[in-house]
């Protein structure tokens, strides 16, 4: 693997482990904004052209989101491999993909009611007679959505608190947030 | 149409390659429970995209 090094500092390794922190951090804000978002679309007191309008940009954010949500995978074994750290090296990062792999099946369910509130909101603005119908779609869709939304954020979280608690300094492999002769302890105890 | 595509092309990619990483894992290191439940994840996620994947790609319109 090619080593950049500036300062003591490697760029390569560097930038992965800040673009993979990001794309976590981003993905838990936009999805919050598309949750803020979703309260005044299915709301069918607010305005048509205001629910349209929020809907359209939920529907863009979100589709920021399932960006990161497909990266994160080939980023992070990416990541990996040029740490040196094979994809079940250790049982935190083992539990850590299977965790991801919980979110992905929760974010497959996801998939097929995605879009409803663009597609039948500008059926509603087009004229559609059964408006009642429709909107009552939108606000089922969004509230069963809600359960699987939760899990996701959960997990990412739990993933988040898992890796800072594993985090180690590249340089001489020391954890950041951990006392090391704790773990030395809890290791000799084990065995 | 673009992120659906790289939706399926990545987890069908990403399955198989985390599956058969952790089966391979397994043949040497022995049975876990951990790494048999990521085997069990992401080769079946990468077998429900498959086909998804592949209507996508052949038989779209």
């Amino acid at each position: 693997m090619p080593d950049i090094t500036i300062w003591g500092i490697n760029v390569i390794e560097t930038s992965f482990r800040w673009l993979h922190a990001m794309m976590v951090a981003g993905w838990l804000l936009f999805d919050f904004l598309v949750y803020w978002l979703h309260f005044d679309v299915k709301n069918p007191k607010v305005p048509l052209e205001a629910r349209l309008e929020r809907a359209k940009i939920m529907h863009g954010i979100d589709r920021i989101v399932a960006y990161i949500f497909i990266l994160t995978l080939p980023v992070g074994i990416i990541l990996c491999y040029y740490t040196d750290n094979l994809l079940f090296s250790s049982a935190w990062l083992t539990w850590k993909h299977f965790l991801y792999a919980v979110i992905v099946i929760d974010g497959l369910c996801l998939i097929p009611i995605s879009g409803t509130a663009v597609r039948n909101l500008k059926a509603i603005k087009n004229g559609a007679e059964n408006v009642d119908e429709l909107n009552h779609q939108i606000k089922h869709h969004m509230n069963i959505a809600m359960p699987a939304v939760f899990v996701v954020w959960a997990l990412v979280i739990a993933i988040s608190i898992l890796t800072l608690l594993n985090l180690k300094q590249p340089e001489d492999q020391e954890y950041f947030f951990r006392d090391a002769s704790m773990v030395t302890v809890a290791e000799q105890n084990r065995s | 149409m673009f992120v659906v595509y790289l939706l399926w092309v990545t987890f069908v990619a990403g399955g198989l390659f985390v599956g058969i990483a952790a089966i391979l894992f397994m043949q040497d290191n022995g049975f876990s429970i951990a790494v048999a439940l990521n085997a069990l994840c992401y080769l079946g996620i990468a077998l429900y995209g498959l086909p998804k994947l592949y209507k996508f790609v052949f038989k779209r319109g």
